[in-house]
């Protein structure tokens, strides 16, 4: 292209007719009703992050979306959901334990509603999952559970084990959060290729977690089980989800 | 890749804020929403229906410096729905003048960029026209970066072809 420069593209200007519907659009809108914000607790938002990454994970691996977003529902339940509003909302039976062996016991739950988004940006599938902080001295687990039992085991990094004839899938790996317009460096690229770190846009600053996760799939739910920065080995996190299994 | 929608951010944006916004992006708008769709009246459906879905979810908007970005995005999504919709048969003589329109001084570039596939036009338009670098255009278009960058040297590459043949 000796004779052009790519930089130099002009488009045609909006005509009229375009910047009168925008201007008529705009004169249409009502005006907005004050909003309720509700700053919710960075550690159940970063796990929430966990979870999401570990699906987005699972659905890339399954080779069906670009991306998944979630939203946490409004109201946090201060009580652990009875099972009858769990599977209802859900769709699917749920199992939740009150407390675990090694002493996390319940602390909140919400809902939350996910969506699916496909390569060029297109909305997917939806589902409504249920997410379940359990807390011990100041560190916590999360449990969450849905009806996405075709993203358990996708991952190809999880490691598998069995208990009681359920397979448990155990994932290790850094969480990184990052603001939108954080650049990513070498190491980072690097880091996500090799599958060591996961990125989480739209933090107000960067941080970085230590994530654990087993997830399985039991009477039809999809299950995941995850600790951030907690101090559990990977056989207490088996444990816990054995537990679970048991509930 | 993965979004954390509706995590901790501030109040929503009012009308008027919301109104200022959209009138200073709605050059690119256009631009971004003719890349993708044929005529002007399909634009101006597009551009319509983003704006009233944005004001819908303007509380899921973390950040008034991304508005333009996030709104964009809702655009993008927009302009694929109407592609995807089945639309009635338009005469001849409206596509005609619906589609005239006064051309650009590098005309032939631009006539080029049109002619490219769908596909290999919005990143090239996001990339050289709107300014979005690679990482952006990224997340805009839900696509790995890597798809990106290929999608820009295989657009390249058409133009090439095509200024020459031309010339």
């Amino acid at each position: 292209m000796r004779e052009h420069n790519l930089q130099s593209v002009s488009f045609p200007d909006p005509p009229e007719t375009f910047h009168a519907r925008v201007c008529r659009t705009l004169a249409d809108l009502p005006e907005r009703k004050e909003a309720r914000h509700m700053k919710k607790p960075v550690k159940i938002l970063l796990t929430a992050a966990a979870v999401i990454a570990l699906l987005a994970t699972a659905a890339f691996a399954a080779g069906r979306l670009a991306d998944i977003s979630s939203c946490t529902a409004a109201g946090t339940l201060t009580a652990l959901p009875s099972a009858g509003d769990a599977a209802q909302r859900l769709g699917v039976p749920v199992k939740l334990p009150a407390d675990f062996a090694n002493g996390y016991a319940f602390e909140q739950a919400n809902y939350v509603n996910n969506q699916e988004h496909g390569e060029t940006g297109t909305a997917g599938r939806t589902w409504v999952s249920l997410s379940v902080r359990y807390e011990l001295s100041g560190s916590a687990v999360e449990l969450n559970a849905d009806s996405r039992t075709d993203l358990v085991g996708s991952d190809p990094k999880a490691e598998r084990c069995e208990r009681n004839g359920t397979a448990l899938y155990y994932t290790a790996y850094t969480l990184k959060c990052v603001p939108e317009d954080y650049r990513m460096t070498a190491q980072d690229r690097q880091d996500e290729a090799d599958g060591v770190c996961e990125f989480s846009w739209g933090a107000d600053e960067t941080s970085v977690s230590q994530v654990q996760s087993v997830s399985w799939a039991d009477g039809g739910t999809a299950y995941v089980l995850t600790a951030i920065d907690a101090p559990l080995s990977r056989a207490e996190l088996l444990g816990m989800a054995e537990q679970c299994l048991q509930s | 890749m993965l979004r954390s929608d509706c995590l901790e951010r501030k109040p929503p944006l009012d009308k008027t804020t919301f109104t200022r916004l959209v009138l200073n992006a709605e050059r690119p708008l256009y631009r971004v929403a003719r890349t993708i769709l044929r005529c002007d009246a399909d634009c101006e459906d597009a551009v319509q229906s983003a704006i009233l879905a944005a004001y819908e979810k303007l509380d899921t908007l973390r950040e008034e410096a991304y508005f333009q970005t996030w709104l964009t995005r809702i655009l993008i999504n927009e302009c694929y729905r109407l592609c995807r919709a089945a639309r009635p048969p338009v005469p001849l003589e409206e596509v005609l003048e619906q589609t005239a329109c006064e051309l650009p001084p590098d005309s032939g570039l631009w006539e080029a960029v049109q002619k490219l596939p769908d596909e290999l036009r919005l990143p090239v338009e996001l990339y050289y026209v709107e300014g979005y670098t690679v990482p952006e255009i990224r997340k805009l278009l839900g696509i790995p970066e890597g798809t990106v960058k290929s999608r820009l040297f295989r657009a390249r590459r058409a133009l090439r072809t095509q200024l020459e043949s031309e010339e």
